[in-house]
This record gives C-alpha cells, sequence and structure tokens, in this order.
C-alpha cells in the first residue's frame, strides 16, 4: 500500500498534454471577458472612482495634462496623486505592508489600487455610463 | 497501514507532525522573502505566491489534513506580525486557495499534475482576495473587469510557484522517502 503511494508520487508530472486543454480554455475566458468590455476599457473618458470605507467620496476625471494631489481628512496620511499622463497613484500612507504605493499607477478601466489598513481602494471605470458593465457585480 | 504493530504507527504519526512542521517553516520562510521581492508589474495587487509552493509539497508527500493546517497556521502567523487585517487578507485567500487544491488532489486520485494544481491554487486564492474586498471594502468589483487580470496573472503565478516545486521534486523525495 505504501509502496503504491510512493510510487505515484514518483511519477508526479509537471503537465500533461490534456492540461494544455484547461489552460487554453482558460485563456479564452480571460479573452473573452476582455473584449466584452472592450467598449469599457477604450473609453475616452475614464474616471478613478476612491472609495473609503466602501463609500465613494471622490471621482477624478483623468483628463491628459492635469497633476495634482488629493488629501482627505477621514485618513491624512494617504496621498493620491493624479499624472499628467492619465493616470493615478497611490503616493504615501501609513500602513505596514506599502502594497497600495507599490501597486504604482494604474490607467486603464478595471485596474484597481486597495490600501486595506486604511480601508482606501481607487478603481478606474470608463465615465460613459451607456456601456453598463460598472453595474456587474461579484456577489450578485 | 494495518500490519504496523501499535510503536511503528507512532513513529509514523510523529514523523507527520514533525516533517509537516519543517514544511509549516518552509512556508513562514517563503512568506518572509516574497515580502522583499520586489512587486509583480501587474495592474491588480497580486503576490507570487510562493508560500504555496510548501503549501502543495504538503499536500503531495503528506496529506490534505497537513497541508491544511500548514496553510492556517501560515495565516495565523501574518495575524501576529502583520495585523488583523493583512491577516485576513491572506487567511480568506489562502484558505480558498487550499481548499481547491484539497479537492482537486482528491478528485484526481492524487495523480493531478503539478501545472493544474499550481495555477488552480493560484486563481483561487486570487477570488479569495477579491471576495475579502469585496466584503470588507463593500466594494462592488466588476468581475468582468478584473477577470482577465485575475485570471491571467493566476496561470502566471501558477506556472512560476508550480515550476519551483517541480524543481524540488527530486530533493524532497529523497527527504520524504524513508520511514524511520
Amino acid at each position: 500500500m505504501k509502496d503504491k503511494v510512493e510510487e505515484t508520487r514518483d511519477r508526479r508530472v509537471f503537465i500533461r498534454s490534456r492540461d494544455l486543454f484547461v489552460l487554453v480554455a482558460l485563456v479564452a475566458v480571460a479573452l473573452i471577458l476582455y473584449f466584452v468590455t472592450w467598449s469599457t476599457r477604450n473609453s475616452s473618458e475614464l474616471v478613478a472612482k476612491i472609495y473609503y470605507d466602501g463609500q465613494l467620496i471622490e471621482v477624478v476625471e483623468l483628463n491628459s495634462g492635469t497633476e495634482r494631489d488629493f488629501q482627505f481628512d477621514v485618513e491624512p496620511s494617504i496621498t493620491i496623486r493624479q499624472f499628467a499622463d492619465k493616470s493615478i497613484a497611490f503616493m504615501s500612507s501609513d500602513c505596514p505592508d506599502r502594497i497600495c504605493i507599490k501597486s504604482g499607477r494604474i490607467r486603464r478601466a478595471g485596474e484597481f489600487a486597495a490600501c486595506v489598513p486604511n480601508r482606501f481602494l481607487i478603481v478606474i471605470e470608463g465615465a460613459d455610463p451607456s456601456s453598463g458593465q460598472e453595474d456587474v457585480d461579484l456577489v450578485a | 497501514m494495518s500490519t504496523l504493530s501499535r510503536e511503528e504507527r507512532k513513529t509514523v504519526s510523529i514523523q507527520r507532525l514533525t516533517r509537516s512542521a519543517v514544511l509549516l517553516a518552509a512556508a513562514l520562510v517563503l512568506g518572509l522573502i516574497e515580502g522583499f521581492l520586489p512587486p509583480l508589474p501587474a495592474p491588480v495587487p497580486l503576490r507570487y505566491g510562493l508560500a504555496n509552493v510548501a503549501v502543495m509539497a504538503t499536500l503531495i508527500f503528506i496529506g490534505s489534513f497537513e497541508a491544511f493546517s500548514v496553510a492556517f497556521l501560515k495565516s495565523i502567523f501574518v495575524f501576529m506580525t502583520r495585523g488583523l487585517i493583512a491577516g485576513a487578507v491572506s487567511m480568506t485567500g489562502t484558505l480558498l486557495s487550499v481548499g481547491v487544491m484539497i479537492a482537486l488532489e482528491r478528485l484526481f486520485k492524487r495523480r493531478i499534475s503539478i501545472f493544474l494544481l499550481s495555477i488552480s491554487g493560484a486563481i483561487a486564492h486570487n477570488i479569495g482576495q477579491l471576495i475579502f474586498l469585496t466584503l470588507f471594502m463593500q466594494y462592488r468589483i466588476s468581475v468582468l473587469l478584473v477577470g482577465p487580470y485575475l485570471l491571467v496573472f493566476g496561470i502566471l503565478t501558477g506556472i512560476l510557484s508550480g515550476a519551483l516545486l517541480y524543481a524540488m521534486m527530486r530533493p524532497l523525495q529523497s527527504f520524504f522517502r524513508r520511514n524511520g
């Protein structure tokens, strides 16, 4: 019995040919989702929505050429900077991991950066309400 | 197993315990190393999943219960060292990931390829963290928009941790082969 178990362990392979079907299926799902949201992604008007504790507190229009910093009374350690190349990023925060700052600049619809300890979240979305992709919800 | 004497059975259980402890230590160290690495150039916050190498090794060489324990205790360690919130983020991703891997390992009767095991674990980990963000930040994240990134980066980090485990298979086999 034990020998048999050892044998299956020894025969453990890295990849089987049938796994490629799974890989292709996953990539296909990713591509389909990517193209389904094509119009939102490429809408010329993008906004960055800033949430604090689940509440939308600021909507930043990502225009080219505007560079400015945002700070909020609810969490003074956080600085969010909008860049002239239509991107936005966390610049400072007092959280221990700095994952929000390490996320760097985000610029495309669907990208997000989160500071979980301070309950801050920035999400990029298409500003065009007719595209309707914003209402799809994870738990629904 | 039934042919073993009582003494021998005791040795086996102590062996499982010590081996799980060694792999838990490896998981903690890999988790720390991951913290020193530069962030992944991904548009959404994601991790490399190095600690998952040790969890998968536990699942393959010891068993489901031990793999769950290693994953759970690794998250408890994050709770103790990096605080409640980092621990909760780690916990949701890790538990969903190890749950999916245990289910697949059983479903394929312990013959699942490392590649499939590791990318499923990585994608489940990403989904778990997204669920945490949705519940904790009360944000309605658009699955359609975020989905492609989670899948593609889950595949890439899964291949990375799977390749690391595969490279370690031979030394791990010689470490785990002899009983007693």
